[in-house]
């Protein structure tokens, strides 16, 4: 049987247009809470908001609401128990002042909601557009 | 100098912290020796005459004299040790550990900046949280209910950036050179 056959292997996911209204899911670790503060917006520490791998990425991973959850996006974590999960609105990333590209971006045949905030630092290790980034967030998932 | 608070020359960023750090220096830790130099220069001169400071040290690295009024900034650099305890893979993601050296020139720009304000202005500075930064860098976020200021010292330069912003659509970015810090072109994170 040919290995290639198309009835083996599913096709590929589609790139899709992600709408300003839908909810982008992002992991965010314990280490990058500071736990002495009270104000859940303060206590993420900016670095929570560093494309990774570091140092050479300049988007961050985010999973797309249509096709996964909050929780779904914590189990993804190796650690699960040490990640929250922060949200964000892709039309609050794309206007001003964050003015960030969000786009789909599917791994292939593994997870359909893996989509990119683009442009994360334009300048290495940006403090603007992480202090941007924490003010557009939500909590999801807490994590102590 | 205002005429206010009577000054004398008491040294408050410590000869014993330069000598201290030209001793890692000959023992090969590359702490930099422009960032000494610099710190010799830059030796603040002032505290006024009745004041009592307290001592922040960390291990044979850093010997800082704190005044009263300021006793909250030991603290912060007693919080911001856990820096150095982080290890590789702190994140699960392929995080490096944070160097010493960079703590260091943390540590020394905070103190400092806190020191000009609270001479020149005669104000406290907003209480610093000295963070783990992106890629072995390290954040300093200096931040009340109005503004935030967030600086940015990095492993491997000493060019450090800082965005600020206030709650009502004033910000302010721009670059630190660390060797040669104005002091004035960067924003005064009091309370206001």
């Amino acid at each position: 049987m040919n290995a290639n056959s198309s009835q083996n292997i599913p096709a590929p996911f589609p790139v899709e247009v992600i709408d300003d209204d839908q909810k982008l899911f992002y992991r965010i670790h314990r280490n990058n809470i500071d736990h002495d503060i009270v104000d859940r917006k303060e206590k993420i520490r900016p670095v929570a908001f560093d494309p990774k791998p570091s140092p050479h990425s300049v988007q961050m991973s985010v999973n797309w609401e249509k096709y996964s959850s909050a929780e779904a996006t914590r189990l993804s974590a190796p650690k699960p128990e040490l990640n929250g999960v922060l949200s964000f609105i892709s039309g609050k990333i794309r206007i001003s002042p964050v003015n960030l590209n969000v786009t789909h971006s599917p791994t292939q045949r593994t997870n359909r909601s893996h989509s990119h905030i683009h442009d994360v630092l334009s300048k290495k290790n940006d403090p603007e557009i992480r202090l941007l980034l924490r003010d557009s967030c939500e909590w999801e998932i807490d994590v102590n | 100098m205002t005429a206010d608070i009577p000054y004398t020359s008491q040294y408050v960023t410590t000869q014993s912290f330069v000598s201290r750090a030209k001793f890692n220096v000959s023992k090969g830790k590359s702490v930099g020796r422009s960032f000494l130099e610099r710190i010799e220069k830059n030796i603040i001169e002032v505290v006024a005459s009745n004041e009592l400071c307290i001592n922040y040290e960390f291990k044979d690295v850093i010997d800082l004299q704190i005044p009263v009024e300021l006793s909250y900034l030991r603290t912060a650099y007693e919080k911001s040790q856990y820096i150095l305890e982080l290890e590789n893979d702190w994140d699960e993601n392929g995080a490096l550990s944070y160097k010493l050296e960079t703590w260091i020139k943390s540590i020394n720009f905070i103190h400092e900046f806190s020191l000009i304000i609270f001479r020149d202005f005669k104000r406290k500075i907003i209480s610093p949280k000295i963070y783990h930064g992106p890629s072995q860098s390290i954040d300093i976020l200096l931040e009340n209910n109005k503004y935030s200021l967030l600086i940015n010292i990095p492993p491997d330069s000493d060019l450090g950036i800082y965005y600020g912003k206030d709650k009502v659509g004033n910000s302010s970015k721009g670059e630190i050179n660390l060797n040669k810090i104005n002091y004035a072109l960067i924003p005064i994170a009091f309370n206001f």
